[in-house]
């Protein structure tokens, strides 16, 4: 009697556990996507591979450090080119310790006051000074601000991973993120419009960024809007990792931010170059400027013509501007600089 | 927070223990307290009853523009915490309700449990503007290791929808709490710190333990800290941080017993209630005794904390004096906008408040540090040691008695299936045998039969 009790529990617990391991019965949730173009959609061929980044340049030139450099460096500047400051100034900082760095981050528009104003010896900005702040600057003492090309960086197009738009022109991002078109294409707000077919016909575009005081946001409005609006309904977010997590986050969303904010959960559009190729944003793309979309990170310093800028804020562009600082410039995520830029800023600054 | 853990393991260990000893025999009465326990089990991962929805429940946005005061924060961040808590709780009930597979219903657990305990720990935090910047980092943290890793995809196959959607809204409302406090500008570097972390962390899955400070102070774990704190960026934070949380780190330390009790409570009441399936024989005697060890883990982490009598003393002293710095820097008034020339709060200005801050907290340490009777003292860490080493001892003997519990299980278990097996054979001989006995005679009643009526 007692082994046959013992069989049916066991029996009793098998049922269990084996009613446990079965698949469910609804497919719900789970179901793939299927991706139909239309006949007429073209499969443009991007060029480059997304994964690869920092590639220094062997040609860049070597820093060579100087005896008993002393004194005080104040950089007041835009948030994301004080970040790739500031990873510099350690370095610079472990070099020569009797130097002090007083690095401080602020809105974009407060460090072309501080240079005018002389309470700055270097300004990092995301985008170069406006017309009007060169006029208030030159206004004042004379002469224009002298720019340095520190760091370059891409504004990539991110779309959810399996969004399979093939790749975008300007013209239709102005179609997509503009509310005024400048550009003359049509209004773009679903993805049926892009060629997509089969469920993403309908599916509406949402539109994430940066907010208006931010350089990329200035830099896309005149490199993509032509100088046009952003359309009400883009979702403003505060920094660049925000805005890539609302585009994963949102299988209808497309987003510009920085291209090193990549993430596994998004892919990064091929955009068309004025050749009409499309380009995924590489260093390589980016330095041959093939990729449309490309910016540089600045510094700005108070040089008067003729003048070699001199003492600790010339030292430390100058090591910013050699393969030791580069090196920190791509290990920060940025893209570091070509040859030719960084010895033209080595001469800006000599001359 | 590791001690904790292996109280808690062993605890859990032990009561297998205790399960163990009724799967000894091959009683009926052991075997259906196992079918009990397993139903139990199973009826535990399943959702409540009340919450029929499968979306999450939704979050109010906050008005990023307008700036608020101190006590406007501190309720803000303990709201959105309650808040934060309630969402992951519906979602992964919705995420393991009909789910049969059992790693996806324990991730959801370990979710819930893990950000649960954290965002708890964070609202209970005496500082409202630390609370908030820790706030951010973990909803950050969490959603970038779920959504932007795509672990979601990898666990939750098939449900990441759900999940996501929480997680970056969670996500989306503290970025929202922040922008009230923090400048456009603060929050862009805050978002590149964050990412910049993650990657550097990538392998860290469990980053809800993560805290704001360890990207002020993290020094030598975090470049991007180094940098940031080596010129000039949140230095002052950094420091004050620094000093801050050494002393509110003694403070801690006292009651840290005291606040994980109830915890500790529900797992001795979790205990009985396995007592009360399992206890059918007089074996309730041994399993009485393994209660008691329990019991004497639990008891130790008391008088820990009953330990401390004498040092608690001079603690109050410290925190009087603590209190009374505080309140000198909450009465900077950073934070009252009905005051004259009131601007909306500086990271730069909290900083130089805070640095002054943190001379009166350092001086304070030191005199703490030189006071024998204070919880940095010998006599507190040889108590530490012995809670864990006896923590230790009780996980090896419950680990290696477990893992007995399991092969004892499965042999049991073939042994079953080999008899069923064996038994099913047999009836189905003996149901041939008795088909052929009764042809046999349905055959010789037909000859009789055919024999009779050809007489």
């Amino acid at each position: 009697m007692t082994w046959l009790h013992l069989m049916i529990v066991i029996a009793l617990v098998c049922s269990v556990v084996v009613g446990c391991s079965s698949p469910p019965v609804s497919g719900g949730r789970g179901a793939s996507y299927q991706v139909v173009y239309k006949a007429d959609t073209a499969l443009p061929v991007a060029v480059g591979d997304a994964n690869d980044t920092h590639i220094l340049s062997d040609e860049l030139p070597p820093y060579k450090s100087v005896a008993g450099l002393s004194g005080e460096i104040t950089s007041i500047g835009e948030s994301t080119t004080t970040n790739l400051v500031a990873r510099v100034a350690a370095e610079f900082r472990r070099m020569y310790p009797d130097v002090t760095l007083q690095v401080t981050a602020s809105p974009i528009s407060i460090g072309p006051a501080a240079l005018l104003e002389g309470r700055a010896d270097i300004v990092p900005m995301s985008r170069p000074l406006t017309p009007e702040e060169v006029r208030s600057f030159a206004k004042k003492y004379g002469y224009q601000p002298t720019e340095i090309k520190v760091a370059a960086d891409a504004l990539a197009i991110y779309v959810e991973k399996r969004n399979p738009v093939p790749g975008l022109t300007l013209g239709q991002l102005d179609g997509i993120f503009s509310r005024t078109q400048h550009r003359g294409g049509s209004s773009i707000e679903n993805w049926g419009k892009l060629g997509l077919a089969g469920e993403w016909t309908d599916r509406k575009i949402t539109l994430y960024g940066y907010g208006p005081d931010d350089g990329a946001n200035q830099i896309f409005q005149q490199q993509v809007l032509d100088g046009g609006a952003f359309r009400l309904s883009l979702r403003v977010e505060g920094g660049g990792s925000s805005i890539v997590q609302g585009v994963a986050a949102d299988p209808g969303a497309i987003g510009f931010a920085s291209v090193f904010f990549a993430c596994k959960r998004v892919r990064v559009v091929p955009l068309a170059g004025a050749d009409g190729r499309f380009y995924v944003p590489t260093e390589e793309n980016v330095r041959s400027h093939r990729y449309p979309l490309i910016r540089f990170l600045y510094i700005y310093v108070n040089k008067p013509p003729r003048q070699p800028l001199g003492g600790t804020a010339a030292e430390f562009l100058l090591f910013l501007l050699s393969r030791e600082g580069q090196q920190i410039v791509a290990d920060g995520g940025n893209i570091s600089l070509d040859v030719a830029t960084v010895e033209q800023g080595r001469r800006t600054l000599a001359e | 927070m590791g001690k904790v853990k292996k109280l808690k393991t062993a605890i859990t260990i032990e009561m297998t223990q205790a399960v163990r000893l009724y799967l000894r025999t091959y009683q009926f009465a052991s075997l259906l307290g196992v079918c009990i326990v397993l139903f139990v089990c199973g009826g535990c991962a399943t959702p409540t009853s009340n919450r029929t929805k499968d979306e999450p429940q939704q979050i109010s946005e906050t008005d990023s523009n307008q700036p608020i005061r101190l006590a406007e924060l501190d309720e803000l961040t303990r709201a959105f915490a309650d808040r934060y808590v309630g969402l992951l709780y519906s979602v992964c009930d919705a995420l393991k309700k009909d789910n049969p597979d059992p790693v996806q219903r324990r991730e959801a657990q370990v979710l819930m449990v893990d950000c649960a305990t954290n965002i708890y720990d964070i609202a209970s935090n005496a500082d409202a503007f630390t609370r908030m910047l820790d706030l951010v980092v973990v909803t950050t943290l969490v959603s970038q290791v779920w959504i932007d890793d795509d672990r979601v995809a990898e666990v939750f196959a098939g449900r990441e929808e759900l999940l996501i959607r929480a997680l970056h809204h969670g996500r989306v409302e503290a970025w929202a709490l922040a922008a009230q406090v923090l400048r456009p500008d603060q929050i862009d570097l805050l978002d590149y710190l964050l990412w910049d972390w993650r990657r550097h962390n990538p392998d860290m899955v469990r980053v809800s333990f993560v805290r704001f400070s360890n990207f002020a102070i993290g020094r030598g774990k975090s470049a991007n800290a180094e940098v940031l704190a080596a010129g000039g960026f949140f230095a002052n934070v950094g420091q004050t941080g620094q000093a801050i949380d050494e002393a509110r780190l003694l403070a801690e330390r006292m009651f840290y017993m005291l606040k994980r009790e109830p915890t500790l409570l529900r797992w001795q009441v979790d205990t009985l209630k396995d007592d009360i399936f399992t206890a059918l024989d007089d074996r309730m005697k041994q399993t009485d005794a393994m209660v008691a060890n329990v019991r004497a883990v639990v008891s130790e982490a008391n008088e820990l904390v009953t330990s401390l009598g004498p040092t608690s003393k001079s603690l109050n002293e410290m925190l009087k004096t603590a209190d009374s710095v505080f309140a000198r820097f909450e009465a900077w008034d950073r934070w009252a906008v009905d005051l004259p020339g009131y601007r909306k709060f500086d990271i730069r200005e909290y900083t130089e408040a805070v640095k002054e801050l943190a001379l009166a907290v350092g001086k304070m340490n030191d005199m703490l540090k030189s006071s024998n009777e204070l919880l940095g003292s010998s006599e507190w860490d040889r108590r530490i040691q012995q809670v864990s080493q006896s923590a230790d001892e009780r996980m090896k003997k419950a680990a290696e008695q477990s893992q007995r519990v399991v092969h004892d299980a499965f042999r049991r278990v073939y042994m079953a299936i080999g008899i069923l097996f064996a038994m099913f054979i047999l009836g189905l001989v003996a149901v041939f045998l008795v088909i052929r006995r009764l042809r046999t005679v349905a055959g010789n009643a037909s000859d009789a039969g055919r024999k009779e009526m050809s007489k």
